[in-house]
């Protein structure tokens, strides 16, 4: 009985259950959208395409790195 | 009859050293004279993200105020730059689209005897140049003047077309230029008046003289950037590319 519930304790404390529930997805696919509003705002407003696209590219490069810090964060945590 | 003596002599010094200048050098001051502000409703944007961007940019225009553009003109030719003076305390992002949206890096060259600017840039990681004849720009004189500072300026207007893969948008330029500085250029290329442009509103941003020097010594030659000579349709090619790569390495 005692072997039962030491083994059933281990379980419920498995770091893949606290996983499962508290671990966020990281990935850039929010990345892409910021990029394809920007460009298509840029344009609209009437900015040369070079610029939508510097302007476009600026905004995904800080939200990689800001998904990638985030990210970071979490896997140093946890 | 004091007061119109030291007027004739202030009158006497300015024209001395207009007429003495081989060149001068003019600082302008970087004003944004309207936000954007687009209500439209956008395919795949959600309402709320579409007003975030549109708010981003308009945070990054209201710091070109505290941007300076310089010019640097003979009779015959004008270099124009932009100074970095923005506060670096700020929301990067913003900072960096406040950059790009301005074109900070870009100058221009304007020779009158080739009668032609280029405007040096960096677009897509490569550095180019487009050449611009100086008369593809046709002004409109207008006998409205307006006294800046102590100068008479006469209002000249002109437009461009910034076309891109969504629309073709036409800017609306005004200038206010002064017949008594033959210096007949301006900020960004623009030139080709009959004087000096004292202030220009190209879209949502104004250049206003702040400060005009006058030199007796020679310009010295200018140097120019380095850049892949380019025409506008090249440029867009350049885009093209660097649009599908893009593309393909972010999937």
């Amino acid at each position: 009985m005692a072997v039962v519930m030491f083994a059933s304790s281990l379980i419920s404390m498995s770091p893949s259950t606290v996983t499962s529930i508290d671990d966020p997805t990281f990935n850039h696919d929010e990345c892409s959208n910021e990029y394809d509003s920007r460009l298509l705002l840029a344009r609209f407003v009437g900015f040369s395409n070079a610029q939508a696209h510097e302007m476009a590219g600026n905004a995904y490069q800080y939200c990689i790195d800001n998904v990638d810090l985030r990210a970071g964060g979490y896997w140093n945590y946890n | 009859m004091k007061k119109i003596i030291t007027c004739l002599i202030i009158a006497l010094l300015f024209c001395c050293k207009n007429t003495y200048a081989q060149h001068i050098i003019v600082d302008y001051n970087i004003e944004t004279n309207s936000l954007f502000n687009e209500e439209k409703d956008f395919e795949g944007i959600a309402k709320e993200k579409s007003k975030e961007i549109i708010e981003g940019f308009n945070r990054s225009l209201k710091l070109l105020n505290s941007m300076k553009a310089h010019l640097i003109a003979s009779k015959s030719e004008s270099y124009f730059w932009f100074e970095n003076t923005m506060p670096s305390d700020i929301n990067i992002m913003d900072y960096d689209m406040a950059k790009i949206m301005i074109g900070y890096g870009d100058s221009y060259y304007s020779n009158q005897l080739s009668g032609n600017y280029t405007h040096f840039f960096s677009a897509y990681g490569i550095k180019f140049k487009i050449k611009t004849p100086v008369d593809s720009l046709i002004w409109k004189l207008s006998k409205e003047t307006k006294i800046i500072g102590d100068l008479k300026c006469f209002k000249a207007t002109t437009s461009y077309k910034v076309k891109n893969n969504l629309r073709e948008h036409t800017v609306e330029v005004i200038a206010w230029y002064d017949p008594s500085l033959q210096y007949n250029f301006g900020p960004k290329g623009f030139s080709g008046l009959p004087g000096l442009i004292i202030e220009l509103k190209d879209d949502k941003i104004t250049y206003s003289v702040d400060t005009i020097k006058f030199k007796e010594s020679k310009m010295k030659t200018i140097k120019k950037p380095n850049g892949k000579l380019i025409t506008k349709e090249e440029l867009e090619e350049y885009g093209e590319k660097a649009q599908q790569n893009f593309n393909i390495n972010r999937n």
